[in-house]
């Protein structure tokens, strides 16, 4: 081939390389880019995402959404520099954050009941949180939302972690040690170890905190710098993820096919995921409330009652207030 | 002034094993019989098995056949009556030349004054009295030799046997310090054995020189040194001298040279 | 340490803090992504005034204390042994190596569960991680032992408690302090891994807390250097041991 020919088609080629290797997609005809940081790894607890994913909610509401299904250390502050536009936390996190500086606000509850919990096996007569005196209880380690609920359901019934026996399982074997009975209770999620426990035939207890104090449960976060730039998109997610919440309260069905569509190893046990989803959708909603209604809700007098326990923990440094906290324009509140 | 002294080597034999191959005979019946108070010599080539007699002598080697005696006890092993001084100093770079000096009085259990008070009369006779809290490093190579020389003294040995000790030193330096050994055997009166390749050193020192070859390792003639004493570097240029010289090399290798 | 020395800690120190300044700075960071020094200063400052900082650094420096002391202590012993028999070398090595290559953060959670939460499993992780340079070091400063030295002192007719003493460890000396430099900073780590793996106190968990229960990132950052200047601190220490006990040669 002649020089100034081969010159021609190795600049073609190069720009081909470099127009095909061009970053992101646009908002054009995919519809505007959401990066939504789940938190955790892929779960039935998970199954609205994926239903309205499937079902193409987000898609109608002109959203291109990506989904981050991974354990995340840092997803708050992700959320608050605006690397991922929405994320999943609750008030343990969401108030010692945004009292910290972070610029974050809490859009729509998911968990309408705290589904951290205090489980044991039902046997050991351990029916309220004045019970727990004097017991063993298993913790994963004095850190997080699990030991801030720990410390409120303890308070509620007037004790402190010095009225029981704290024992420490920092590889999260807690709930094998409450089988073995090694420990009388211990901290775990509302659809995960009573749901094991019973199914390997065991009745157990549970106790929420919530019917003792309202701790606001994990819910939709986004930077404000998010909320302000995006807040149509955002509004469409709340919208659709709500939607399929209502569809599978309904028809939990719906959401555990959806869920193994998307995980196909979860296919492996239908019955133990359908068991988990039922839990889970029993934590949606407010304690008492009719299934399906007020889905996403913000509490704000739990809200309240929140800043107020945690700044009791000395974890609220600098003062701040509900509506520092939580944006409700997203959703109807109660 | 020491009254014992005699070391008697007796048809001593030494053999080396080597792998794949026939044992090399570093030493082959060698006898020699050192008097109270004498100073003898031992020159030859490499490998003539000189440094090997040494190492039986002090007790460091065991021949396979023959002995050595020292006024008629055995050397079986390490003995404090013998003193050792090697061709590099040896001496511990961590310690002060004052502490390598007594080591050896350590080593045998020796209380703190009275290695404090040998040690002032070590220093006084090789003359370190200066240098008695520097660190080897800090000395030359003939003061460290020095300082090896004290430490040989150090338990009083009857015999002071030397292998090549001034080999590392410039021939000027060397003089020196064969003369500087020659006052120091005139105040101990020990009985001295050095090895050397140096045939006017072996000359200067030596009552006796014992002229050792090669493969296997035999005394292959002992000359006498007749020069009177005290001994001087002018003495190096008389006849007695050169005819002395001229037998040593005679006896050994074709090529006439001790090294 | 002479004047030029300070001085010259002094400035690299001040154009570290001046580039963390500058890249604060230029990347616009916010506080809870990265602090600027003097933010992360003050909070230093004021964690260790509170009392917050103190008991964690305690704590902490309690497992690397009692970790080092017996990952040393075991590492002296086994690099003796490696040393002095070629018998031993091939029975223990093997395992000493693959222990060496299977890195600590896996194991952390294993030695959690079997020596529980407490003070014993950071011990061990501690230990574990310290004894091997210093095992080697030990090993290499003994061999390294001059065999003239050896032979001068068996003509003097040292016993072989002799020869340990006076010619075996002084002569291993300078090996085996640069083998401590290396250990005492990875004890640091080790206890900070070993926290990690599940504690009550201790400068790793006040990171972990920092971050992820307070948010407080400048609580963080400051715990960090906390952490740094306690390596910085345990290493100078063995610097000067070692000025002390090696000296001139």
């Amino acid at each position: 081939m002649h020089p100034r020919r081969i010159g021609l088609v190795a600049s073609l080629l190069a720009m081909v390389v470099v127009v095909g290797c061009a970053p992101g997609p646009s908002p054009s005809a995919a519809g505007t880019p959401l990066k939504v940081g789940l938190g955790y790894i892929p779960s039935v607890q998970f199954a609205q995402f994926y239903l309205a994913d499937e079902a193409g909610y987000y898609a109608a509401e002109g959203l291109d959404v990506t989904f981050q299904n991974e354990i995340d250390a840092n997803l708050v502050p992700k959320v608050g520099q605006g690397d991922v536009d929405l994320g999943m936390s609750d008030g343990t996190s969401v108030i010692p954050a945004v009292s910290q500086g972070i610029p974050i606000r809490y859009l729509a509850t998911i968990y309408g009941r705290f589904p951290s919990i205090v489980f044991g096996k039902a046997s050991s007569g351990i029916k309220t949180a004045a019970d727990l005196e004097g017991k063993k209880i298993g913790i994963p380690g004095r850190y997080g939302s699990s030991w801030i609920m720990l410390q409120a359901l303890l308070a509620s019934a007037g004790l402190t972690p010095d009225d029981v026996e704290i024992v420490e399982y920092p590889d999260f074997g807690q709930g094998a040690a409450v089988a073995q009975g090694a420990v009388d209770a211990a901290t775990g999620f509302a659809n995960n170890e009573p749901v094991v426990l019973e199914r390997s035939g065991t009745e157990a207890f549970v106790l929420h905190v919530d019917d003792a104090t309202a701790l606001p449960g994990p819910g939709l976060i986004a930077s404000t710098a998010t909320i302000e730039g995006k807040r149509d998109a955002v509004a469409g997610f709340v919208r659709a993820t709500l939607r399929a919440m209502k569809e599978i309260v309904a028809e939990p069905a719906k959401g555990l096919d959806a869920t193994i569509h998307a995980v196909p190893e979860l296919g492996q046990d239908r019955e133990l995921q359908a068991a988990i989803l039922a839990a889970t959708i029993d934590v949606w909603g407010r304690a008492g409330a009719t299934p399906g209604e007020g889905l996403g809700a913000i509490d704000r007098a739990g809200w309240e009652a929140s800043v107020e326990f945690m700044t009791k923990l000395n974890m609220v440094p600098k003062p701040v207030t509900v509506d520092d906290l939580v944006l409700g324009d997203f959703v109807t509140t109660p | 002034m020491t009254s014992a002294g005699r070391l008697i080597a007796t048809d001593v034999s030494v053999a080396f094993q080597v792998p794949r191959s026939a044992p090399v005979e570093a030493l082959e019946g060698f006898s020699l019989s050192v008097e109270r108070g004498e100073v003898v010599a031992i020159i030859g080539p490499n490998g003539c098995g000189k440094s090997t007699f040494l190492r039986v002598a002090a007790g460091l080697l065991a021949p396979q056949r023959g002995s050595v005696t020292l006024d008629d006890r055995p050397i079986v092993g390490p003995d404090p009556r013998v003193g050792l001084v090697f061709q590099e100093p040896r001496l511990l770079p961590w310690r002060s030349v004052g502490e390598n000096i007594t080591y050896p009085l350590e080593l045998a259990g020796w209380p703190h004054e009275r290695r404090d008070e040998r040690l002032a009369a070590l220093l006084d006779l090789v003359g370190l009295s200066e240098s008695a809290r520097a660190r080897p490093s800090q000395l030359s190579g003939g003061m460290r030799q020095r300082a090896a020389i004290a430490r040989a003294l150090a338990l009083e040995p009857e015999v002071l046997l030397l292998d090549e000790p001034f080999s590392a030193l410039d021939a000027l330096t060397r003089e020196r310090f064969n003369l500087e050994l020659l006052e120091l055997w005139e105040r101990t009166g020990t009985t001295i054995v050095i090895v050397t390749h140096s045939i006017p050193e072996a000359i200067l020192l030596a009552d006796r020189v014992v002229v050792m070859t090669p493969r296997p390792g035999r005394v292959a003639a002992i000359v006498p040194i007749l020069a009177p004493r005290p001994r001087s570097l002018e003495l190096l240029d008389g006849a007695i001298v050169s005819r002395a010289a001229a037998e040593i090399r005679a006896h050994l290798e074709p090529t006439g040279e001790a090294a | 340490m002479s004047r030029s020395a300070v001085a010259s800690v002094a400035i690299s120190f001040a154009v570290f803090v001046a580039v963390w300044k500058l890249i604060v700075l230029v990347g616009g960071y916010p506080l809870f992504i990265l602090p600027p020094p003097e933010v992360v200063a003050e909070r230093f400052v004021r964690a260790w005034a509170d009392g917050l900082m103190t008991p964690h650094a305690l704590t902490t420096l309690q497992e690397i204390a009692l970790g080092f002391a017996v990952g040393a202590g075991a590492g002296l012993v086994i690099g003796y042994g490696l040393a002095r028999s070629a018998l031993v070398e091939r029975l223990v090595s093997p395992y000493i190596v693959a222990a060496q290559a299977t890195p600590i953060l896996a194991l952390a959670p294993l030695l959690a569960l079997w020596f529980g939460p407490g003070l014993a499993s950071k011990v061990v992780i501690c230990a574990l991680i310290v004894f091997f340079p210093i095992a080697v070091s030990t090993m290499v400063g003994i061999r390294s032992v001059d065999a003239g030295l050896l032979e001068m002192a068996r003509s003097f007719r040292a016993t072989r408690r002799q020869v340990l003493l006076t010619l075996e460890i002084p002569a291993a000396l300078p090996s085996i302090l640069g083998g401590m430099r290396v250990g005492v900073t990875l004890a640091v780590v080790g206890a900070i891994v070993g926290e990690w793996a599940g504690a009550r106190e201790g400068l790793g968990l006040l990171v972990n807390l920092a971050r992820g229960s307070l948010f407080d990132i400048p609580l963080m950052f400051a715990t960090l250097v906390t952490i740094a200047l306690l390596g910085i601190a345990l290493y100078l220490v063995v610097v000067v041991l070692e000025r002390r006990l090696v000296g001139v040669r």
